[in-house]
């Protein structure tokens, strides 16, 4: 671990979009391990060398939360003061289109993995008397054209909300719900971004404000429409 | 009751799926019905309509065997996804096992099979589809986390699906039960609740093919649900206070 910083931060999805922002960022501040699926070298580029990287396709929830225990006691932590799952896919399409493997896959990484891992680092967490973030969705709401994403999603929300009851006083649980954002995932979701794309925000303007929401205590948060506003004055006034 | 020709219904060996194949039966509906158990209960329509499937639909392979099954027969007019599994208890103290079972049964198979059934054109025209949620998706369920939290997502999975699958001729109804008197709800109630106030499967049964008749979206069964929903929607971190004294810091034990 490098000397002088604070806290540990565990972080997965931080090897593309809004995840990677969120790395950039707390690498300043933070400790950080990523869990991801890329090959060790390909995170170290795009982030530093200066991380600790578990590697595991977190599609296998059961196996992958096993490689990530391994990998946190081949480090020696056994305290973490942030977890953050931001890893999400998703698909894009009619609900009568999504096949068995495709609803399958939303939830193994959505929903089954986060509960998972969230169970194998309690006590990590309470150790450091640290905090659980869930990455959720604007979809959790509801979602025609990505009925089992937006299913996952509202899941997430829904266990972070009893979790968040149920842990009170010991372990802090927050859902942050991203709005529209241009990343990679809408090209793998297969959605094709039209005009509307003027009302996404940038992943580092996402990043930005989930680093924000990750400061404050609220046990929920969606980020949407007014930061979009507030990232665009921004731009104009650094024009 | 409409007048269905050939429903599927999930979880059938007792309770309100028990309760609701009997419904069916009474009124000459024929039934294909999955359980993981034999049914052993009787009806006297039974050996004329009675399809029984025995299969855990944990297993991953369950979707499909229930496609190839029913390829063969009448295309269903109804299918109601009522089998469901809880974990209660502290978080940490529940198996990971029970965790990954709560969110297969409760979520993942509902859309599974609801989107292969479509995909196959194994619904009717005019066809009713009903999910089983629960009255915690009203309210935070400290205690039952993973339950909550499956119920929450194939309640959203059901609104997301809604206007889709009606464009296809297909109705989808959400159920809201609250505590219903069935071995279920007594094996993870906490000790000393009182059961008397537990609505039974018969009326739940009733209300659920009532509804769905109606081609309704979404049924909170009885005068206590709908409260429930309002409370919810008006004070929810109240109610979910109300659920960790009332349920959470009673829990006695960890059920799976
Ligand atoms: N973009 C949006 O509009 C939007 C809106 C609301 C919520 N969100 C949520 O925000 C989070 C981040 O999304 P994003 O837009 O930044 O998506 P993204 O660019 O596609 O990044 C997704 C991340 O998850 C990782 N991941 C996916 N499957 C994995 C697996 N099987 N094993 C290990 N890692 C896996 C990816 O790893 P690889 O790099 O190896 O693929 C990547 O790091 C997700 O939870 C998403 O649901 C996004």
């Amino acid at each position: 671990m490098i000397k002088g910083k604070k806290s540990l931060t565990l972080i997965t999805g931080a090897t593309s979009g809004i995840g990677l922002e969120l790395a950039r960022r707390l690498i300043n501040t933070d400790d950080l391990v990523v869990i991801g699926r890329k090959e060790a070298h390909e995170v170290y580029a795009m982030l530093s060398d200066n991380i600790q990287y578990i590697q595991t396709d977190i599609a296998n929830p059961v196996q992958a939360v096993d490689v990530v225990i391994a990998g946190l006691e081949k480090l020696d932590i056994q305290a973490i003061d942030r977890v953050i799952h931001c890893a999400g896919v998703g698909v894009y399409t009619s609900p009568d289109q999504e096949t068995s493997e495709q609803i399958g896959h939303n939830v193994s990484v959505n929903l089954l993995f986060p509960v998972l891992l969230t169970k194998a680092l309690a006590s990590h967490v309470e150790t450091a008397k640290g905090k659980v973030v869930l990455i959720g969705s604007v979809a959790h709401k509801g979602s025609p054209n990505m009925a089992s994403y937006a299913a996952s999603k509202a899941g997430l929300a829904g266990f972070a909300r009893s979790l968040e009851a149920e842990w009170r006083d010991r372990i802090d649980v927050q859902v942050i719900h991203p709005g529209p954002t241009l990343t990679p995932m809408l090209e793998k979701a297969g959605y094709k971004v039209g005009k509307e794309g003027r009302f996404f925000l940038s992943p580092e303007a996402m990043a930005e404000e989930i680093i924000k929401v990750m400061a404050t205590n609220k046990k929920s948060a969606t980020i949407f429409i007014g930061a979009k506003i507030k990232s665009l004055f921004r731009r104009k006034q650094s024009a | 009751m409409k007048n269905w020709k050939h429903a599927l219904v999930t979880g059938t060996g007792q309770g309100i799926g028990k309760a609701l194949c009997q419904r069916l039966l009474d009124h000459d509906v024929k039934v294909t019905s999955i359980d993981r158990d034999p049914i052993i209960w009787t009806h006297s329509n039974q050996d004329k309509l009675l399809n029984h499937i025995e299969l855990d639909l944990i297993n991953s392979n369950s979707v499909n065997e229930i496609i190839s099954e029913l390829s063969s027969r009448k295309k269903l007019d109804l299918v109601i996804h009522n089998a469901g599994i809880s974990a209660t208890g502290k978080f940490e103290e529940i198996d990971p096992t029970a965790y990954e079972n709560v969110l297969k049964l409760n979520t993942l198979f509902p859309m599974q099979l609801s989107a292969s059934l479509m995909q196959n054109g194994l619904f009717a025209k005019n066809a009713n589809l009903a999910f089983v949620s629960s009255l915690s998706h009203t309210t935070g369920y400290p205690g039952a986390s993973v339950y909550g939290a499956s119920k929450d997502a194939i309640a959203i999975y059901a609104k997301s699906v809604r206007k889709p699958f009606a464009a296809q001729g297909v109705s989808v109804l959400s159920v809201f039960p609250g505590p219903v008197r069935t071995d279920h709800a007594q094996r993870h109630a906490p000790k000393g609740a009182d059961a008397s106030k537990r609505m039974p499967p018969e009326e739940l049964a009733s209300r659920i093919l009532k509804a769905a008749s109606a081609n309704k979206k979404v049924l909170y069964p009885g005068a206590a649900a709908q409260s429930a929903r309002i409370l919810g929607k008006i004070a929810p971190n109240l109610m979910t206070n109300m659920m960790r004294k009332i349920i959470y810091d009673k829990l006695d034990r960890p059920v799976w």
